[in-house]
Protein backbone atom coordinates (compact mmCIF):
# COMPACT_ATOMS: atom_id res chain seq x y z
CA UNK A 1 0.00 0.00 0.00
CA UNK A 2 1.43 3.15 -0.86
CA UNK A 3 0.17 6.73 1.08
CA UNK A 4 -0.68 9.87 -0.61
CA UNK A 5 2.01 11.43 -2.68
CA UNK A 6 3.82 14.54 -1.66
CA UNK A 7 2.61 17.13 -4.31
CA UNK A 8 6.08 18.20 -6.21
CA UNK A 9 6.67 21.77 -5.17
CA UNK A 10 4.93 24.61 -7.04
CA UNK A 11 8.36 26.59 -8.25
CA UNK A 12 12.63 24.56 -8.42
CA UNK A 13 13.65 28.05 -6.34
CA UNK A 14 13.27 29.23 -3.22
CA UNK A 15 9.76 31.27 -1.92
CA UNK A 16 12.25 34.09 -0.59
CA UNK A 17 14.89 35.63 -3.03
CA UNK A 18 17.84 37.61 -1.36
CA UNK A 19 16.66 41.74 -1.45
CA UNK A 20 14.80 44.09 -0.20
CA UNK A 21 11.11 43.95 0.91
CA UNK A 22 8.34 46.45 1.77
CA UNK A 23 7.37 45.69 5.47
CA UNK A 24 4.97 48.79 6.24
CA UNK A 25 4.28 52.34 5.69
CA UNK A 26 7.02 54.33 7.30
CA UNK A 27 3.63 55.93 8.74
CA UNK A 28 2.16 53.44 10.30
CA UNK A 29 5.04 52.28 12.65
CA UNK A 30 5.18 55.57 15.03
CA UNK A 31 7.98 55.98 17.39
CA UNK A 32 7.30 53.51 20.34
CA UNK A 33 5.09 51.31 18.08
CA UNK A 34 5.90 47.68 17.89
CA UNK A 35 4.49 45.33 15.64
CA UNK A 36 4.25 41.26 15.47
CA UNK A 37 4.92 40.06 11.38
CA UNK A 38 5.07 37.18 9.92
CA UNK A 39 6.94 36.88 6.38
CA UNK A 40 9.67 34.86 4.95
CA UNK A 41 7.80 32.06 6.66
CA UNK A 42 9.51 33.50 10.22
CA UNK A 43 7.91 35.48 12.91
CA UNK A 44 9.50 39.23 12.67
CA UNK A 45 8.71 42.09 15.15
CA UNK A 46 8.87 45.41 14.14
CA UNK A 47 9.44 48.57 16.11
CA UNK A 48 10.15 52.36 16.49
CA UNK A 49 12.88 53.47 18.61
CA UNK A 50 12.66 56.57 20.78
CA UNK A 51 15.37 57.21 18.84
CA UNK A 52 13.41 57.37 15.27
CA UNK A 53 14.99 54.56 13.90
CA UNK A 54 12.92 51.50 12.79
CA UNK A 55 14.22 48.29 13.63
CA UNK A 56 12.92 44.33 12.60
CA UNK A 57 14.64 41.50 14.65
CA UNK A 58 13.55 37.82 14.20
CA UNK A 59 10.92 38.03 16.74
CA UNK A 60 11.62 34.89 19.19
CA UNK A 61 13.73 36.01 22.58
CA UNK A 62 16.63 33.96 22.57
CA UNK A 63 16.42 33.25 25.80
CA UNK A 64 12.85 31.14 26.61
CA UNK A 65 11.23 32.01 23.28
CA UNK A 66 8.82 34.72 23.98
CA UNK A 67 7.33 36.80 20.96
CA UNK A 68 9.19 40.35 21.10
CA UNK A 69 6.07 41.67 19.55
CA UNK A 70 3.37 40.49 21.41
CA UNK A 71 3.77 42.29 24.85
CA UNK A 72 7.47 43.89 24.21
CA UNK A 73 8.41 47.43 24.65
CA UNK A 74 10.36 49.63 23.28
CA UNK A 75 12.95 51.44 25.38
CA UNK A 76 15.68 53.62 24.27
CA UNK A 77 16.76 52.68 20.64
CA UNK A 78 15.67 48.66 21.82
CA UNK A 79 12.83 46.58 23.23
CA UNK A 80 12.32 44.38 26.41
CA UNK A 81 10.92 41.05 26.42
CA UNK A 82 7.83 40.83 27.82
CA UNK A 83 8.20 37.46 29.26
CA UNK A 84 11.77 38.16 31.51
CA UNK A 85 12.29 41.48 31.08
CA UNK A 86 15.31 40.72 28.93
CA UNK A 87 16.26 44.01 27.18
CA UNK A 88 17.74 44.61 23.56
CA UNK A 89 19.44 47.13 21.70
CA UNK A 90 19.04 48.75 18.92
CA UNK A 91 21.30 46.60 16.97
CA UNK A 92 19.73 43.32 18.38
CA UNK A 93 22.80 42.80 21.86
CA UNK A 94 21.24 41.91 24.71
CA UNK A 95 22.43 44.88 27.35
CA UNK A 96 20.31 44.16 30.61
CA UNK A 97 18.77 41.09 32.42
CA UNK A 98 16.89 42.28 35.22
CA UNK A 99 18.55 41.13 38.90
CA UNK A 100 21.19 40.22 37.24
CA UNK A 101 24.65 42.04 38.08
CA UNK A 102 26.81 40.98 34.83
CA UNK A 103 24.99 40.75 31.43
CA UNK A 104 25.98 37.50 29.79
CA UNK A 105 28.10 38.65 26.50
CA UNK A 106 27.28 37.48 22.79
CA UNK A 107 23.48 36.85 23.28
CA UNK A 108 21.70 38.58 20.69
CA UNK A 109 17.96 39.00 18.76
CA UNK A 110 18.75 38.55 14.91
CA UNK A 111 18.45 41.98 13.55
CA UNK A 112 17.66 42.81 9.84
CA UNK A 113 19.11 45.77 7.61
CA UNK A 114 16.28 48.12 7.81
CA UNK A 115 16.08 50.76 4.90
CA UNK A 116 13.53 53.87 5.53
CA UNK A 117 13.00 55.43 1.91
CA UNK A 118 10.04 56.38 0.08
CA UNK A 119 7.99 56.78 2.88
CA UNK A 120 7.81 52.43 3.52
CA UNK A 121 10.31 50.61 5.89
CA UNK A 122 12.25 48.16 4.03
CA UNK A 123 14.06 44.81 5.27
CA UNK A 124 16.71 43.14 3.87
CA UNK A 125 16.68 39.23 3.56
CA UNK A 126 19.39 37.36 2.36
CA UNK A 127 20.05 33.46 2.26
CA UNK A 128 23.34 33.53 3.08
CA UNK A 129 22.61 36.39 5.68
CA UNK A 130 24.83 38.37 3.35
CA UNK A 131 24.89 42.06 3.97
CA UNK A 132 22.43 44.48 1.36
CA UNK A 133 24.89 44.81 -2.01
CA UNK A 134 22.12 47.70 -3.71
CA UNK A 135 19.45 50.24 -2.64
CA UNK A 136 16.02 50.64 -2.88
CA UNK A 137 16.09 53.62 -4.95
CA UNK A 138 14.46 57.11 -3.97
CA UNK A 139 11.58 57.86 -6.49
CA UNK A 140 9.95 60.91 -4.96
CA UNK A 141 12.72 63.87 -4.43
CA UNK A 142 10.76 66.23 -2.23
CA UNK A 143 8.36 64.38 -0.41
CA UNK A 144 5.74 67.54 0.73
CA UNK A 145 4.56 67.96 -3.19
CA UNK A 146 3.07 64.43 -3.19
CA UNK A 147 -0.37 62.93 -2.38
CA UNK A 148 -0.03 60.88 0.88
CA UNK A 149 0.52 56.90 0.04
CA UNK A 150 -3.00 55.31 -0.83
CA UNK A 151 -2.46 51.74 0.09
CA UNK A 152 -4.25 48.47 -1.09
CA UNK A 153 -3.46 45.31 0.52
CA UNK A 154 -3.78 41.65 -1.20
CA UNK A 155 -2.88 38.58 -0.91
CA UNK A 156 -2.14 36.05 -3.43
CA UNK A 157 -0.95 32.30 -4.03
CA UNK A 158 2.30 33.30 -6.10
CA UNK A 159 5.55 33.20 -6.26
CA UNK A 160 6.89 36.85 -6.77
CA UNK A 161 9.07 35.42 -9.79
CA UNK A 162 5.96 34.87 -10.88
CA UNK A 163 4.36 38.24 -10.30
CA UNK A 164 6.58 40.81 -12.00
CA UNK A 165 7.55 38.66 -14.74
CA UNK A 166 3.94 40.50 -16.29
CA UNK A 167 5.84 43.68 -16.12
CA UNK A 168 7.66 42.60 -19.44
CA UNK A 169 4.95 40.26 -20.87
CA UNK A 170 3.63 42.41 -23.32
CA UNK A 171 1.42 40.00 -24.91
CA UNK A 172 -0.89 40.00 -21.72
CA UNK A 173 -1.35 43.49 -21.01
CA UNK A 174 -3.84 42.80 -24.59
CA UNK A 175 -5.37 39.88 -23.91
CA UNK A 176 -5.85 40.06 -19.76
CA UNK A 177 -6.18 43.64 -19.39
CA UNK A 178 -8.02 44.73 -22.68
CA UNK A 179 -5.60 47.27 -23.13
CA UNK A 180 -5.09 48.61 -26.37
CA UNK A 181 -1.83 48.69 -28.94
CA UNK A 182 0.08 51.78 -29.25
CA UNK A 183 -0.02 53.34 -32.15
CA UNK A 184 3.65 53.25 -32.29
CA UNK A 185 5.88 50.58 -30.45
CA UNK A 186 8.05 51.41 -27.96
CA UNK A 187 9.16 48.63 -25.47
CA UNK A 188 12.29 48.62 -23.59
CA UNK A 189 13.67 46.50 -21.09
CA UNK A 190 17.04 47.21 -19.73
CA UNK A 191 18.65 44.73 -16.86
CA UNK A 192 21.40 47.35 -14.82
CA UNK A 193 22.43 44.59 -11.85
CA UNK A 194 20.20 44.25 -9.34
CA UNK A 195 17.60 46.69 -11.25
CA UNK A 196 15.38 46.08 -14.47
CA UNK A 197 13.98 49.03 -16.13
CA UNK A 198 10.43 48.82 -18.39
CA UNK A 199 9.90 51.76 -20.81
CA UNK A 200 7.02 50.90 -22.73
CA UNK A 201 4.26 53.11 -24.03
CA UNK A 202 0.72 52.06 -23.04
CA UNK A 203 -2.57 53.32 -24.47
CA UNK A 204 -5.21 54.22 -21.80
CA UNK A 205 -8.83 53.88 -23.14
CA UNK A 206 -10.16 54.82 -19.57
CA UNK A 207 -10.51 58.75 -20.00
CA UNK A 208 -11.71 58.65 -23.78
CA UNK A 209 -12.42 55.63 -26.29
CA UNK A 210 -10.14 57.32 -28.69
CA UNK A 211 -7.45 56.48 -25.66
CA UNK A 212 -4.68 58.27 -24.76
CA UNK A 213 -0.75 57.33 -24.60
CA UNK A 214 0.96 57.75 -21.96
CA UNK A 215 4.96 56.91 -21.21
CA UNK A 216 5.16 54.39 -18.55
CA UNK A 217 8.74 53.25 -17.08
CA UNK A 218 8.84 50.35 -14.45
CA UNK A 219 11.54 49.46 -12.22
CA UNK A 220 12.14 46.67 -10.02
CA UNK A 221 14.53 47.31 -7.36
CA UNK A 222 15.49 43.63 -6.76
CA UNK A 223 12.62 41.06 -6.07
CA UNK A 224 10.72 42.61 -3.50
CA UNK A 225 9.62 46.52 -5.24
CA UNK A 226 8.34 47.29 -8.69
CA UNK A 227 7.52 50.91 -8.84
CA UNK A 228 5.57 52.34 -11.97
CA UNK A 229 5.94 55.76 -12.65
CA UNK A 230 3.92 58.04 -15.66
CA UNK A 231 5.18 61.35 -15.69
CA UNK A 232 3.70 63.54 -17.87
CA UNK A 233 3.28 67.11 -18.47
CA UNK A 234 1.81 68.08 -15.18
CA UNK A 235 0.65 64.59 -14.16
CA UNK A 236 3.40 62.62 -12.43
CA UNK A 237 1.83 59.69 -10.91
CA UNK A 238 3.61 56.43 -9.13
CA UNK A 239 2.64 52.92 -8.21
CA UNK A 240 4.07 51.80 -5.85
CA UNK A 241 4.32 47.90 -5.52
CA UNK A 242 5.54 45.65 -2.35
CA UNK A 243 5.35 42.06 -2.90
CA UNK A 244 6.83 40.45 -0.06
CA UNK A 245 6.41 36.32 0.51
CA UNK A 246 4.69 35.35 3.49
CA UNK A 247 5.89 31.71 3.70
CA UNK A 248 6.22 29.25 0.77
CA UNK A 249 2.93 29.65 -0.63
CA UNK A 250 1.30 32.83 -0.39
CA UNK A 251 2.31 36.52 -0.84
CA UNK A 252 1.46 39.63 0.32
CA UNK A 253 1.08 42.43 -2.58
CA UNK A 254 0.52 46.02 -1.72
CA UNK A 255 -0.56 48.21 -4.33
CA UNK A 256 0.32 51.98 -2.96
CA UNK A 257 -0.49 54.83 -5.27
CA UNK A 258 0.67 58.52 -5.08
CA UNK A 259 0.87 61.87 -7.35
CA UNK A 260 2.11 65.12 -7.28
CA UNK A 261 -0.58 67.35 -6.26
CA UNK A 262 -1.86 69.22 -9.52
CA UNK A 263 -2.97 73.01 -9.09
CA UNK A 264 -6.68 72.26 -8.77
CA UNK A 265 -7.36 69.73 -5.57
CA UNK A 266 -10.77 68.12 -7.39
CA UNK A 267 -8.95 67.57 -10.24
CA UNK A 268 -5.99 65.63 -8.16
CA UNK A 269 -8.59 63.77 -6.46
CA UNK A 270 -10.59 62.69 -9.42
CA UNK A 271 -7.77 61.65 -11.13
CA UNK A 272 -6.31 59.77 -7.84
CA UNK A 273 -9.44 57.62 -7.94
CA UNK A 274 -9.15 57.29 -11.48
CA UNK A 275 -5.72 55.26 -11.05
CA UNK A 276 -7.09 53.64 -7.94
CA UNK A 277 -9.92 52.32 -9.37
CA UNK A 278 -7.80 51.15 -13.57
CA UNK A 279 -4.91 49.82 -10.85
CA UNK A 280 -7.15 47.74 -8.89
CA UNK A 281 -9.19 46.38 -12.02
CA UNK A 282 -6.08 45.23 -13.69
CA UNK A 283 -4.26 43.58 -10.51
CA UNK A 284 -7.74 41.52 -9.93
CA UNK A 285 -7.75 40.66 -13.66
CA UNK A 286 -4.04 39.11 -12.94
CA UNK A 287 -4.30 37.35 -9.77
CA UNK A 288 -6.82 33.86 -11.10
CA UNK A 289 -3.85 33.48 -13.86
CA UNK A 290 -0.95 33.80 -11.14
CA UNK A 291 -3.17 31.78 -8.29
CA UNK A 292 -3.13 28.80 -10.98
CA UNK A 293 -0.48 29.24 -13.69
CA UNK A 294 2.71 26.38 -13.67
CA UNK A 295 6.01 27.33 -13.56
CA UNK A 296 7.37 25.92 -16.96
CA UNK A 297 11.49 25.97 -17.14
CA UNK A 298 10.94 25.98 -20.95
CA UNK A 299 7.98 28.32 -22.01
CA UNK A 300 6.60 27.92 -25.51
CA UNK A 301 7.74 31.95 -26.30
CA UNK A 302 7.44 33.82 -29.80
CA UNK A 303 8.45 36.65 -30.94
CA UNK A 304 5.42 38.69 -29.19
CA UNK A 305 5.90 37.81 -26.27
CA UNK A 306 8.90 39.98 -23.99
CA UNK A 307 12.34 38.85 -23.12
CA UNK A 308 11.16 36.06 -20.60
CA UNK A 309 13.99 34.10 -20.57
CA UNK A 310 16.41 36.85 -20.07
CA UNK A 311 14.11 38.04 -17.59
CA UNK A 312 14.79 34.97 -15.65
CA UNK A 313 18.34 35.06 -16.19
CA UNK A 314 18.47 38.57 -14.69
CA UNK A 315 16.28 37.20 -11.62
CA UNK A 316 19.09 34.38 -11.15
CA UNK A 317 21.25 36.67 -8.93
CA UNK A 318 18.89 36.35 -6.35
CA UNK A 319 18.71 32.81 -5.43
CA UNK A 320 22.36 32.48 -3.44
CA UNK A 321 20.53 29.72 -1.21
CA UNK A 322 19.46 27.71 -4.97
CA UNK A 323 21.96 25.50 -6.76
CA UNK A 324 19.84 25.30 -10.04
CA UNK A 325 20.29 29.25 -10.41
CA UNK A 326 24.33 28.04 -10.50
CA UNK A 327 23.49 24.99 -12.55
CA UNK A 328 21.74 26.92 -14.86
CA UNK A 329 23.71 29.45 -15.83
CA UNK A 330 27.26 26.88 -15.76
CA UNK A 331 28.66 24.77 -18.68
CA UNK A 332 26.85 26.08 -21.50
CA UNK B 1 28.09 38.53 -41.78
CA UNK B 2 28.60 36.66 -38.07
CA UNK B 3 25.87 35.06 -36.21
CA UNK B 4 26.03 34.96 -32.31
CA UNK B 5 24.16 32.59 -29.94
CA UNK B 6 24.11 33.18 -26.50
CA UNK B 7 23.97 29.55 -24.71
CA UNK B 8 22.76 30.77 -21.87
CA UNK B 9 19.36 31.57 -23.60
CA UNK B 10 19.15 28.99 -26.14
CA UNK B 11 16.80 26.43 -25.48
CA UNK B 12 16.79 24.51 -28.24
CA UNK B 13 13.45 25.15 -29.59
CA UNK B 14 14.71 25.42 -33.19
CA UNK B 15 12.80 27.85 -35.00
CA UNK B 16 16.80 28.84 -35.66
CA UNK B 17 16.40 25.74 -37.79
CA UNK B 18 13.41 26.24 -39.33
CA UNK B 19 13.97 30.12 -40.94
CA UNK B 20 17.87 29.42 -41.72
CA UNK B 21 18.16 25.19 -42.23
CA UNK B 22 21.63 25.99 -44.15
CA UNK B 23 22.91 27.98 -40.79
CA UNK B 24 21.50 26.10 -37.74
CA UNK B 25 21.03 22.83 -36.36
CA UNK B 26 19.52 21.52 -33.12
CA UNK B 27 21.36 18.89 -30.28
CA UNK B 28 18.45 17.19 -29.95
CA UNK B 29 19.74 15.50 -26.95
CA UNK B 30 21.49 18.43 -25.26
CA UNK B 31 17.99 21.08 -26.43
CA UNK B 32 20.92 23.39 -27.99
CA UNK B 33 21.14 25.75 -30.77
CA UNK B 34 24.35 24.04 -33.31
CA UNK B 35 25.79 26.46 -35.36
CA UNK B 36 26.50 24.95 -38.73
CA UNK B 37 27.91 28.06 -40.31
CA UNK B 38 29.52 30.85 -38.36
CA UNK B 39 29.89 33.43 -40.93
CA UNK B 40 27.51 32.29 -43.56
CA UNK B 41 27.27 33.89 -47.19
CA UNK B 42 25.47 36.69 -47.94
CA UNK B 43 22.60 34.42 -49.55
CA UNK B 44 21.58 33.80 -46.06
CA UNK B 45 21.39 37.00 -44.78
CA UNK B 46 17.51 37.40 -45.06
CA UNK B 47 16.99 33.57 -43.73
CA UNK B 48 19.18 34.28 -40.67
CA UNK B 49 17.45 37.90 -39.78
CA UNK B 50 14.16 35.74 -39.59
CA UNK B 51 16.19 33.30 -37.72
CA UNK B 52 16.84 36.29 -34.86
CA UNK B 53 13.97 37.98 -34.75
CA UNK B 54 12.19 34.61 -34.43
CA UNK B 55 14.25 33.51 -31.62
CA UNK B 56 11.60 32.73 -28.87
CA UNK B 57 14.42 33.61 -26.05
CA UNK B 58 15.96 36.12 -28.01
CA UNK B 59 19.43 34.31 -28.25
CA UNK B 60 20.83 35.12 -31.46
CA UNK B 61 22.88 37.76 -32.83
CA UNK B 62 23.81 39.14 -36.44
CA UNK B 63 26.79 41.22 -36.57
CA UNK B 64 28.08 42.19 -39.50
Amino acid sequence: MSGPRAAAPRYPFPATPDGWYGLCLASELARGEVKALSYFGRELVAFRGEDGGCRVFDAHCPHLGAHLGVGGRVEGDGIRCPFHGWRFDGAGCLVEVPRLARTPKGIRAHAHPVQERNGFVHVWVHAQGAPPDYDVKDFLGEPSQWLPWNANTYRVRVHVQDMTENILDRAHFLHVHDMQPPDVERFEVRFEGPYMVVEQLLKVTALSARGVEVLSRTTNCGPGISVAEVHQGDLHMINYITQTPIDDEMTDVRLHFTMKRLGDDAATKAVAELNDRITQQQFRQDVPIWEHRAYLEKPRLTEVDGPVAQYRRWYRQFYSDWQGAAAAGEGR
Amino acid sequence: MRVRVDFDLCQGHGACKSEAPAVFGVDEREHLVIVLQEEPPEAERENVKRAVKYCPTFALKLED
